[in-house]
């Protein structure tokens, strides 16, 4: 196997034709509880066998692809940025009804805060705290949105 | 005379002044956020669209409009003086506006974009005026099978021009039209894909998907690869008018700019992008001084950016006439009208004519209000560009995650954009393109649908989409459309286009 890996010219494109055949073979097996139909009738399972197939396709095309042409590196899947960005918003949707805006924004912005270096703590502080009264006087109160301020947690 | 009285009920109903009051807002808060490095105008009206929930709805579609102008020109701004285009559609315009910059000629930059956006926008404002009626009238005899090659030819058009393989464009449209099939099949009413989790029957919704992948995806994205300097240079922002002489100089740039952007614009999956792109790409080969181009070329800003904007406002046509919305702010701008009880399509101009006429004469409004809002407050905007990036991402968070929530008051929808983030981020980094994912999953539903009527049509003979002439010519258009992108020359210039910003 790994004589073979070392081959390959664009990880880039071997690995994004995996995902589109992974997914193309979770669409076939997972569809087919659903009624194919005929092509005169189309059932709920038909266009869902032609994605498969042709999302299947195009992964293979482009994961074959990959062994030819000039070596393109791959760039690095930073994940800690990912991690703190979107599990800030998690717990911003999580936190939301049981707690509040106030409490959700403040733990979105201090979270997603550490995704960028270096961070001063006491400056992010500041501004989790201006950013989140910025938004509870937009949002709820000028613009009457449907988002509680405190949750069921403070309010009953 | 039919297009005087249309265009008197059109300014009875946008020259109220409430609504002349929306628009104005919306022009002012568009621009507001749209000039926010990394917000184009699709995530700016997704933010913004809860904002319009409590107006009537003619005002809340006057005030969207607004909102959309304005992003637009806001990422104009940004793509101009900061050289961070915030939607691929104004990509073309950091190239030669950031030079002009560079070069001291900000203020020239900025206010010839505003000439040649207004310009477009009130030539396509007359065009929508005199041929929507047209085109509607034409929709109406639209049969399923004209709707699918419709569909497909915009499709492929979305395709054409994402950057890097053909291969990968394609297979992320087929990515997204599986995902646009999770939830109840429209025909059949058969749930699919929805793993036992109720909330899914309604499908995913499509801002949520879309605010995950251009929002916090590109969030994670830019905060790795940060330039070192992301601040707004000091720029000389007096001589903003340009003179007699950039006028006639950029005349003939404009019209150029203004007659692509009008005709791409109406083809499901241009819209601005394509348009704009097409736009600079002629520019380039046919101006006088094509030297210049890269290097500060005024032709390089007005051009696309008549075109940006002659197409911003002609991709309206497909969605008011038969109901297929033609990019992901267009899609945005459906869901608004069937949230106020509007389906979006040929019957909206015969039943309700003061709202398709007062969007129509709003259009118009809202560019001339974006020029006599923007020239003076170009210095404010300025200021707003020197947020730091480090704070500024974290208020386009927060700004997302209230915005999602905020669609259906639901916290599922924050959920599905933080999946939507992560697949978003890990298919850019390996070079799958968001936008064409995004259309498929518009246009995947629509697609099946036409496409299962069509077959119910024909007995289930394909042949009925080359027997009838409508669809016959829309599906080889699109097949000449991605040949012509598979030849290796234009394959290699268009890479070239795209590698110059």
């Amino acid at each position: 196997m790994p004589n073979v890996l070392a081959s390959m010219k664009k990880p880039q494109d071997f690995f994004l034709g995996l995902i589109f055949l992974g997914v193309a073979i979770v669409i076939a097996v997972y569809s087919r509880q659903y009624d194919l139909g005929t092509t005169r009738q189309m059932g709920p399972g038909y266009l869902p066998l032609v994605i498969a197939l042709l999302l299947g396709g195009f992964g293979i095309l482009l994961a074959a692809r990959s062994f030819f042409g000039d070596w393109e590196p791959a760039e690095r899947l930073g994940i800690s940025q990912a991690v703190l960005v979107l599990g800030g918003a998690a717990l911003f949707g999580l936190l939301v009804r049981p707690a509040g805006l106030i409490v959700a924004a403040l733990v979105l912005i201090i979270v997603a805060g550490f995704a960028y270096r270096p961070r001063k703590r006491l400056p992010l502080l500041v501004f989790a705290v201006l950013l989140t009264a910025g938004c509870v006087i937009v949002f709820p109160w000028l613009l009457g949105q449907q988002i509680p301020v405190l949750g069921s947690w403070f309010v009953r | 005379m039919d297009l005087v009285s249309n265009i008197a009920i059109g300014l009875d109903s946008a020259l109220s002044w409430s609504n002349l009051l929306y628009a104005f807002i919306g022009c002012l808060l568009g621009t507001l956020v749209g000039v926010l490095p990394g917000l184009g105008p699709s995530a700016t009206v997704a933010m913004l669209l809860p904002a319009t929930y409590q107006l009537d709805p003619a005002g809340s579609l006057i005030m969207l409009a607004g909102i959309f102008y304005g992003a637009s020109y806001g990422g104009s701004t940004t793509a101009i003086l900061v050289n961070l285009p915030g939607e691929a559609s104004s990509v073309v315009t950091a190239i030669d506006g950031y030079q002009m910059a560079r070069k001291g000629r900000a203020g020239l930059a900025l206010s010839s974009a505003a000439c040649a956006s207004f310009f477009a926008g009130c030539v396509a404002t007359l065009v929508i005026a005199i041929f929507a009626p047209v085109l509607g009238r034409m929709a109406l005899k639209f049969g399923a099978p004209e709707y699918f090659a419709l569909m497909a030819l915009g499709l492929i058009a979305s395709v054409a021009l994402a950057r890097g393989s053909l291969v990968k464009a394609l297979g992320m449209i087929v990515l997204g039209v599986a995902c646009g099939l999770v939830g109840a099949d429209r025909g059949t009413s058969a749930l699919r894909f929805t793993f036992g989790i109720p909330e899914l029957a309604d499908g995913l919704n499509i801002i949520a998907v879309a605010m995950g992948m251009f929002g916090l995806g590109e969030i994670i994205f830019n905060l790795q690869t940060e330039p070192a300097q992301r601040s707004a240079m000091k720029t000389r922002l007096r001589d903003l008018w340009p003179h007699m002489k950039d006028l006639r100089a950029m005349a003939p740039a404009v019209a150029r700019g203004t007659a692509i952007g009008g005709v791409l614009g109406l083809l499901p999956g241009g819209g601005p992008m394509l348009s704009a792109f097409s736009a600079y790409a002629l520019e380039k080969r046919v101006s006088k001084n094509a030297s210049e181009f890269g290097h500060g070329a005024l032709g390089g800003v007005a051009a696309p950016e008549a075109a940006n904007n002659a197409g911003a406002q002609m991709s309206f046509i497909p969605l008011l006439t038969l109901g297929i919305p033609s990019n992901v702010t267009m899609a945005l701008m459906a869901g608004a009208m069937m949230m106020q009880g509007i389906q979006p399509g040929p019957t909206v101009m015969q039943e309700q004519p003061d709202l398709f006429w007062g969007l129509v004469v709003s259009m118009w409004i809202g560019n001339l209000m974006l020029v006599m809002l923007n020239l003076p407050m170009v210095g404010l905007w300025v200021k707003l560009l020197s947020i730091p990036y480090k704070y500024l991402y974290l208020a386009i968070a927060v700004f997302c995650c209230i915005g999602v929530y905020s669609l259906n008051n639901s916290p599922f929808d924050v959920y599905v954009m933080v999946v939507f983030g992560f697949v978003g981020y890990v298919l850019k980094k390996l070079g799958g393109e968001p936008a064409p994912f995004i259309m498929g999953m518009i246009l995947g539903p629509m697609l099946e649908e036409f496409l299962r009527r069509s077959m119910q049509l024909s007995r289930g003979d394909p042949m009925i989409f080359l027997e009838r002439p409508i669809s016959a010519a829309l599906l080889f258009i699109a097949a000449a459309a991605i040949i012509i992108v598979a030849l290796p020359t234009v394959a290699k210039r268009k890479d070239a286009v795209l590698e110059e910003e």
